[in-house]
């Protein structure tokens, strides 16, 4: 395990730098220099662009000079449309509300999407499975640059149930509540004994279970009572997430349960809950938990476009609006950063899959 | 041989349809794909309008509004041929046919009323209306225009009285001098029947019912509330409705899944090129080669991808080009990597250790052996990844970053998305501008995955039900 | 002969003994087995471990043992299918086989052919009969035209049993087992090779059909005079078509002689057990108390001493110590055997030994 995490760590600094340099390359090979010639770019930026990564030095040493500071300052440099702003200001202002929307959404998908799946696996073919798939197949194709406009159509615009967009930035409780639920859950299955012989991640697994049900209930209800403009952009991010870990969670669920070892323990007379609980859930968590890392990825790719729908100030926004604008440093800061972000969220989900599966451990 | 036991068996592809014929929703799929695709191929003839032609007066028509094919304002004069560039289609399609023709037009409108405005240098002295009746005061609303007839211009103007400053437009002169003007109101209520008989390419009566006579006869479009040329009506429907610019929503989504679908099928042909040239390559080299290119593919795989593409977009102009490079770019990982699972397991079968035998050189092995059976798996990726390209740019669209198609205004269906969207205004009233543009691209992603999944399930009954 | 698929029709043609095609010396193939993060190499699965022999022109050598003592290995090995190998050497037609690259190696390639045992898998399921059987002309230069090959592939059609013009349009699927094998023939003898390598050509079809490819077989190299390695896991395949039989076990040759000669005298005890595994056509016959038992050993790490020992009826102790060559006898003209216990054959000649473990 320790040589599997090590490698993947390993793994992390050579994606970013690639990542740096693909996209340092590919600003550089704009036609004209566009650091230096860019209309949008004012005398003073351009002077002080100049003076920190050595503009007339050839590219290579601007790129040396430019990694040194991302790596030693976590410094981007400043922005080239704002004189007063720099790529970290404008990063610092625009983080939190990306991450918190994010975070909401993925508590929404997990837990929508593994209550549906459970439910359809172990009710299969009943009104619930059939309408719940086809709803998940759907969700997974609709668009959410489609959803959400909808979402507004229909709440906002017509109904008026719920405010259109904007953002309460008084608004942050909800990654501390998740966390919270999360420490609780953690406590209260100490106490219970689910794992017979043999299942050594009982416990962990109806940790998560309680966790992210906890975390559910908790966020909806915040959102609704604090930040209801939140909810919009939360659940038109988390639509088609919700959709594909509901398939994949059925899909595993089944697997296990037309295994001869189910049908033997069911034989044995256990009951439905301890077959359920005991053997099938684990067949649907492993493939949930490995889509974790694409799902993340999907919803930073995401938020780009629900952060304008909803005109919340995140760096998503800001990144639409810098790549459209021509805002090359900002383009990049906010590259390099979300890239730092997938690694790490993709590096946690690995290591939490090869701590639930351990075949992989030794691959 | 006729003791050979085991009999002929159908081909592969012959199977595969067996089974993807009993999936109905895969078929389902397959039928709204081939509607989209031929529709899209034949846009020009399948669509109610021209996408780049809009009535001003056309414009937020919910779905279902009725047009009335007209061009915005004509004249018609009896006893002259109607100018082509001044009458609707309608008029002249029996021109020449040697019958006379009848057309009635319900015509909302049209007090036409003489003026004449008395001016010294820039201001407005004196009104006179029909009879030379002094008028104290003209109120025009706002549908309502005055026409200049010697400045011919028409004015802009909210009232007419005298003592006030010249209406912008009017070039004042010095000393007193006279401005004939029409004023044009329209009466909302007042409904006349316009009947204009025509034939042998000249118009040859206009009579206004209830009115004793209308020599010349000026309709403005957007006053024709129905129109009936020899008892039939003459009108199109917006089925979809007309967006802000008064162009025709469905006709902007056909035309719109022109581009969707060549950008789909063209990015897709380009990545998967490479990505199975490029697992092929992989897989068959075997070895070190192996390990190095899928490292590579290892690396690229962990990029935030959509980032990249969107970098590429902002430095490079965005022509299509790079859009097809950008979206190629992304989509041929997964390709490279199934496909190179699949060489390793066919590069083991005999018949490569035949062509071996007999000589062939590896580069022959790759493309006649080893390539073309991996159709199958190419096939599938064909149909799940122009969906998720399709996807891809109509997101690019949807942010702001548009491709210009050769410089016509056609815009992509996620373009159309994002104009709906705008258009929705405060109460949701203009909702069919986003949602029929939506639930159309909608439609065709979930089509294509679900033929997509059928497919696969028929292709390599072994994989079904995953994910 | 068993179950009516003695192939006695077409009668064995005498080979040339004096011209030796190939000529195979000690030839070694050994499998790496690799573990862990950098791929160690921890072992080897002796596939081949040195094997002799030679095939004349015009000959049949029917190579026989269990499945998995290494056959189908010799065979490839030979087509240089699986470079590099580990030990020994083979010439053909007096090149040293083992060496050639490149261009001669292509040039080699059109004297050896191979057929192999799965009609399933040895045919390219996208491509036509025309295609398949035609592909070694066009890759060789033989011929220039669509047309010309289009001729030479009826021919070959014609001379394998199969319509050349219903037939030469249709893909692998639309056939037969045994119309695939017919297919299989016709492209390794399309170059006119000199050796063809039969891996167990007929070893996944019908009975019946079993023999009609081996008359097929047989009746071709009357008329085109190759030689063949005539590969089988049992005995009753290749009395009939062979000029001679090698029998191995575990990656060796245990014993080699004429044909007739190994069925009547078989002289080491595995082709002895071999022979009895045959069913008798006689359904009254006693059972046969030299059945073989057990497993075939690990070829990764294969009993010490003879490597026959655990499944021998005729075990010693001494079969059993370490490290000891064993004896090659002759004991008869061609008549050849490997055994430690061989000097209980009354006429047994020492002529050699194999190493030992
Ligand atoms: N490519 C390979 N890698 C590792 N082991 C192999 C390979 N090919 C064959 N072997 C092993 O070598 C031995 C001999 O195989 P083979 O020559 O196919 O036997 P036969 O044809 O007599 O059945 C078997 O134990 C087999 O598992
Ligand atoms: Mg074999």
């Amino acid at each position: 395990m320790g040589r599997y995490v090590l490698r993947r760590l390993l793994w992390t600094p050579l994606v970013l730098l690639v990542l740096v340099t693909l996209t340092f390359a590919l600003i550089k090979a704009a036609p004209g220099n566009p650091f230096a010639m860019d209309r949008v770019v004012s005398e003073e930026i351009r002077a002080q662009l100049e003076a920190r990564y050595g503009l007339d030095k050839p590219a290579i040493v601007q790129f040396g000079q430019y990694l040194g500071r991302v790596v030693t300052d976590f410094d981007f440099g400043p922005s080239m449309k704002f004189k007063d702003r720099t790529v970290n200001d404008i990063i610092a202002n625009g983080i939190g509300p990306t991450m918190l929307l994010g975070a909401c959404a993925v508590i929404l998908a997990v837990a929508i999407g593994l209550t549906a799946g459970t439910i359809g696996a172990v009710r299969q073919n009943s009104v619930f499975d059939h309408a719940s798939m086809s709803a998940a197949t759907f969700g997974m194709s609709v668009p959410n640059f489609v959803t959400g406009p909808v979402l507004v159509l229909v709440f906002a615009l017509s109904w008026k149930a719920l405010p259109v967009s904007g953002f309460d930035p008084s608004f942050s409780l909800l990654p501390a509540l998740g966390i919270a639920a999360l420490h609780v859950a953690w406590r209260v299955t100490e106490r219970i004994r689910v794992g017979p012989a043999g299942f050594s991640w009982g416990r962990e697994f109806a940790c998560l279970w309680l966790g992210l049900l906890l975390a559910a209930v908790t966020s909806v209800v915040t959102l609704l009572a604090r930040s209801p403009t939140l909810i919009l952009p939360a659940v038109t991010l988390a639509l088609p997430f919700a959709s594909r870990i509901a398939r994949l969670m059925r899909a595993g669920m089944l697997e296990v349960i037309g295994q001869d070892y189910v049908r033997t323990a069911r034989a044995k007379g256990l009951s439905e809950t301890t077959v359920v609980v005991r053997h099938a859930l684990k067949g649907g968590i492993l493939p949930v938990v490995s889509y974790l890392g694409p799902a993340i990825t999907g919803v930073l790719t995401g938020s780009l476009v629900v952060e304008k729908i909803f005109a919340i100030p995140g760096i998503g926004r800001e990144f639409v609006e810098a790549a459209l604008s021509r805002d090359y440093m900002l383009v990049l800061g906010i590259v390099v950063l979300d890239g730092l972000l997938l690694v790490l969220f993709n590096l946690a989900v690995d290591v939490v899959y090869g701590f639930l599966d351990p075949r992989i451990r030794y691959e | 041989m006729s003791a050979d036991l085991d009999p002929p068996s159908d081909g592969p592809w012959a199977q595969a349809w067996k089974r993807l014929r009993r999936n109905a929703m895969a078929i389902a799929g397959l039928v709204v794909v081939s509607v989209m695709a031929l529709a899209a191929t034949f846009a020009g003839t399948v669509a109610p309008f021209d996408p780049r032609i809009s009535e001003s007066w056309e414009t937020s028509l919910p779905p279902g509004a009725r047009h009335l094919d007209l061009v915005n304002e004509f004249v018609v004069t009896a006893g002259q041929a109607p100018r082509e560039r001044d009458v609707p289609p309608w008029l002249h399609d029996g021109l020449g046919d040697g019958h006379d023709h009848a057309c009635e037009l319900d015509v909302v409108a049209e007090e036409v009323k003489q003026l004449r405005v008395t001016m010294d240098g820039a201001k407005v002295t004196k009104i006179q209306g029909d009879g030379a009746r002094t008028l104290a005061k003209v109120e025009l609303g706002p549908e309502d225009h005055l026409r200049v007839k010697d400045a011919g211009t028409r004015i802009e103007a909210k009232a007419l009285e005298p003592g006030m400053a010249l209406p912008e437009g009017v070039p004042a002169k010095t000393g007193r001098w006279v401005l004939f003007a029409e004023w044009v109101r329209i009466a909302p209520d007042a409904k006349r029947t316009v009947r204009v008989a025509y034939g042998y390419g000249t118009v040859s009566a206009v009579t206004v019912a209830g009115a004793a006579h209308a020599g010349e006869m000026r309709i403005r479009a957007e006053h024709v509330r129905d129109l009936r040329v020899d008892g039939a009506r003459k009108e199109h429907v917006h089925v979809l409705g007309t967006d802000l610019n008064g162009y025709d929503v469905l006709s902007r989504i056909i035309f719109g899944a022109r581009i969707s679908l060549l950008v789909g099928l063209v990015a897709t042909l380009v990545s998967l090129s490479i990505g199975v040239l490029y697992g092929a390559v992989s897989g068959y080299a075997g070895g070190r080669t192996d390990v190095l290119m899928m490292r590579a593919v290892d690396v690229l795989y962990a990029m935030p991808y959509i980032f990249l593409v969107i970098v590429l977009l902002t430095v490079f102009d965005r022509n299509l080009i790079v859009l097809f490079v950008a979206l190629g770019l992304v989509q041929w990982l997964t390709p490279a990597r199934v496909v190179r699972g699949q060489i390793l397991s066919i590069k083991r079968r005999e018949f490569v250790d035949a062509a071996v035998t007999l000589g062939t050189t590896p580069w022959r092995i790759l493309v006649r052996h080893l390539i073309p059976n991996t159709m199958g798996v190419v096939v599938v990726f064909t149909t799940l990844t122009i969906p998720a390209v399709i996807l891809e740019e109509s997101f690019l669209s949807f942010i702001g970053l548009t491709v210009k198609f050769g410089g016509e205004p056609i815009d992509s269906w996620g373009a159309l998305v994002d104009s709906g969207r705008n258009a929705l205004g405060v109460n949701g009233e203009r909702w069919w501008m986003l949602v029929f543009p939506g639930a159309a691209m909608s439609l065709t992603l979930f089509s294509m995955n679900f033929l997509g999944d059928g497919l696969r399930d028929a292709l390599d009954p072994r994989q079904k039900g995953r994910g | 002969m068993s179950g009516g698929a003695a192939p006695a029709v077409v009668r064995r043609k005498a080979a040339d003994t004096s011209r030796v095609v190939l000529s195979v010396k000690d030839l070694k193939k050994w499998f790496p087995i690799r573990k862990g993060l950098f791929s160690k190499v921890v072992a080897h699965v002796k596939a081949v471990d040195g094997v002799t022999f030679d095939i004349h022109a015009g000959e049949t050598l029917g190579f026989v043992g269990e499945s998995g003592c290494g056959k189908t290995t010799v065979g490839r090995a030979i087509l240089r299918l699986l470079d590099p190998v580990t030990g020994g050497s083979a010439s053909f037609q007096g090149q040293d086989l083992l060496a050639v690259g490149g261009d001669e190696l292509r040039q080699l390639r059109r004297k050896m052919q191979i057929i192999f045992q799965d009609p399933y898998s040895s045919l390219n399921p996208r491509m036509t009969v025309e295609s398949i059987v035609g592909e070694a002309l066009t890759v060789h230069g033989i011929v220039r035209t669509t047309k010309e090959r289009r001729e030479r592939v009826q021919e070959l059609l014609k001379k394998v049993g199969l319509d050349p013009v219903r037939h030469i349009a249709r893909y692998p699927h639309e056939f037969s087992g045994g119309q695939r094998q017919r297919i299989g023939i016709a492209r390794a003898i399309a170059l006119e090779p000199d050796l063809i390598v039969c891996d167990e050509a007929v070893s996944a079809l019908d009975v019946s059909i079993q023999a009609q490819i081996i008359n097929l077989l047989q009746q071709l190299q009357e008329e085109m005079g190759m030689s063949y390695l005539f590969i089988a896991h049992g005995l009753n395949v290749v009395e009939h078509i062979s000029h001679r039989v090698a029998v191995m076990y575990l990656g060796r040759i245990v014993e080699i002689a004429p044909s007739d000669r190994l069925y009547d005298h078989p002289s080491h005890p595995y082709t002895q057990a071999l022979l009895s595994a045959i069913p008798e056509t006689d359904p009254d016959a006693p059972m046969n108390p030299e059945q073989l038992q057990g497993e075939v050993p690990n070829p990764i790490n294969p009993p010490a001493g003879c490597r026959f020992h655990p499944r021998c009826r005729f075990a010693e102790a001494r079969c059993k110590a370490k490290d000891q060559p064993i004896p090659v006898w002759r004991i008869a003209p061609g008549h050849e055997m490997a055994c430690i216990l061989g000097e209980k054959i009354p006429g047994a000649e020492r002529i050699g030994e194999q190493p030992g473990f």
